[in-house]
């Protein structure tokens, strides 16, 4: 029982890592953007297929090839908002979020109809990082799994660092705060929101590369981590890239012993989902700014 | 007051400009200043005149819908607000601009932003402002928007400092902020003239900017109403201008 007990903890820790890598990269672009990308969890799913084809069209092997996924989802999330997001700074726009909404939704179909036809819809697997599994007295981990928490994780510290610790970091942070102040300095805010979109997508592209060997790919794949990423941010605090990474990792926790605990083992996976919205509710009633309780959509 | 200095160039200067915020609303209606270095030019006016318009104008925050802004031989007309640092050009607007969730070092560090590449030169800069504002040295951890609003104004002149800029566009920089302190940015403004900078104050603290100002705009509704030296107006301009500002019927002074 204390084994099990361990495994899904560990399993939640990891699974955790992935939703916060998820969810900053979506707190960033709504910092800095204002809008809530409803396609973020598609860029998860593409950043998983460029990995895997990194891997099997070009031969790299699969941890380069995270690095790789994350480079080419950065540059796919540019495109996307050169092509689609750049109405959204005109003086001129009215009701930003509809257009926001609208948009990233559209664009969200068309990327799962889109990865049906070209990736195919059955699921897809790259090979492992490290085959076999880690065994600590009671405790099995499969290295696939402590590959993509510690991978997730060292993103997250870097993230951290370059957020706190760097002029570009600082410099999108302030364009969160004002984009009026930051022009002031001489800061090109729309350029930030074009490096903040496509720092989301690798992010999220980063995920999906990551969990690829453990769960697969299939074209689908993005829609339950997104709607995790949505419970994360308002638990976050919306904005907060540090409040996204620890709901993220207590999310996963306690998704798996939920789905560890509940009587009938067999139907847990799928009320995991139901769980994250449950404590999301149960939060905000008694939180409602989140439990990293915030009053401003800036980021920190 | 430094008139002795005058080069007789303007830093800055802008003809007929014509603007508004919504279409078929027009707030200017045809606004022309000139901003010279040594000089401090105050544009005086009552509430809603479209003072702080006509700078947001000038700092490329709005575009005109007609007339002219150059530096110099430079046409600066349409050009973006983050280039306008690379003009020589500043804004103080009339909320404090610090971004209040970073560190005061952080927003001076920002201040640079146009010379992030050399960090030696940077460093060296902000310990210069630091050296010059001991106050947000002491504070320099501190999130700038738990400083007093003084200190924020502080914040501001001193990032701004960071590019030695030759144009500055003040917009009410004491409003709110307690008398003791007020004077001090007077001083402040007074001091930036003095080293050869050119101003442009907006200010409802007539005699704050009277204090310091050696040509005087005074606008009302989308137009100046009149301008000239300071010194032209003689010793009751305090009085003189409040009239023009405040009673409908008054004469203009000819
Ligand atoms: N963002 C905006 N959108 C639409 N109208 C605006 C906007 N900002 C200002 N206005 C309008 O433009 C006119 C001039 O405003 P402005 O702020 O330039 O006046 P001001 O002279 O600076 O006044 P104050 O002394 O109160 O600061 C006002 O009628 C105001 O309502
Ligand atoms: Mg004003």
């Amino acid at each position: 029982m204390l084994d099990y007990f361990l495994i899904q903890s560990a399993n939640g820790i990891v699974i955790g890592v992935i939703y916060a890598l998820i969810a900053t990269g979506l707190t960033i672009i709504f910092a800095l953007l204002k809008i809530v990308n409803f396609a973020h969890g598609e860029l998860y799913m593409m950043g998983g297929y460029f990995g895997y084809y990194v891997i099997t069209l070009a031969g790299v092997p699969p941890l380069p090839a995270v690095v790789a996924a994350m480079a080419i989802s950065f540059a796919f999330a540019v495109a996307i908002e050169r092509g689609l997001l750049t109405p959204l700074y005109s003086p001129g726009m009215e009701r930003k979020s509809d257009y926001g909404i609208l948009i990233t939704f559209g664009l969200a179909v068309f990327l799962r109809n889109i990865a049906i036809i070209i990736f195919g819809p059955f699921p897809l697997r790259p090979p492992s990082f490290f085959d076999g599994d880690l065994v600590l007295g009671g405790l099995i981990i499969s290295y696939d799994r402590l590959v993509a928490a510690g991978g997730g994780l060292l993103i997250l510290v870097l993230l951290i660092f370059f957020l706190n610790r760097t002029v570009w970091g600082q410099a999108l942070n302030a364009v969160s705060q004002s984009r009026e102040s930051a022009s002031i300095v001489g800061i090109n805010s729309e350029r930030m929101y074009m490096f903040a979109f496509g720092l989301g997508g690798a992010l999220a592209g980063g995920a999906g590369a990551l969990v690829a060997p453990i769960y697969s790919l299939s074209p689908s794949m993005g829609l339950v981590p997104d709607t995790q990423a949505f419970v994360i941010v308002i638990l976050g605090g919306l904005g907060s890239v540090s409040g996204s990474i620890i709901a993220g990792i207590l999310l996963g926790l306690s998704e798996n012993l939920f789905i560890a605990f509940l009587p009938d083992p067999n139907r847990g996976p799928s009320y995991a989902n139901a769980f994250g919205l449950f404590i999301m509710m149960l939060v905000l009633l008694f939180r409602p700014t989140g439990i990293f309780g915030r009053h401003h959509a800036a980021m920190e | 007051m430094a008139a002795a200095h005058q080069s007789g160039a303007p830093s800055l200067s802008a003809r007929d400009l014509v603007a508004g915020y919504l279409p078929g609303i027009e707030i200017l209606h045809g606004v022309s200043v000139d901003v010279l270095p040594y000089e401090v030019r105050a544009v005086l006016g009552p509430n809603g005149t479209g003072k702080s318009t006509l700078l947001k104008v000038l700092y490329g925050f709005l575009k005109p819908g007609a007339g002219e802004i150059k530096s110099g031989s430079r046409v600066l007309t349409g050009a973006a607000p983050h280039e306008m640092g690379g003009y020589g050009i500043v804004y103080l607007p009339q909320r404090p601009s610090v971004f209040p969730f970073l560190s005061v070092e952080v927003n001076l560090r920002l201040g640079a932003w146009r010379l992030r590449s050399r960090h030696g030169l940077v460093r060296e800069k902000i310990e210069r402002a630091f050296a010059q504002f001991p106050a947000l040295y002491e504070k320099r951890h501190q999130s700038a928007g738990t400083l007093s609003g003084g200190q924020q104004r502080q914040l501001e002149f001193a990032r701004s400092l960071l590019l030695d800029p030759n144009v500055y566009l003040i917009d009410e920089p004491t409003a709110s902020i307690e008398p003791r302190i007020a004077t001090q940015i007077y001083e402040l403004i007074q001091g930036l003239a003095q080293q050869g900078k050119a101003i442009l104050l907006v200010d409802q603290n007539i005699k704050g900017a009277l204090g310091i100002a050696d040509y005087v705009y005074v606008m009302r509704t989308g137009s100046l109403y009149t301008e000239g030296k300071r010194a032209e107006f003689g010793e009751d301009v305090e009085l003189l201008v409040s009239q023009w500002l405040y009673t409908h019927h008054a004469p203009k002074p000819s």
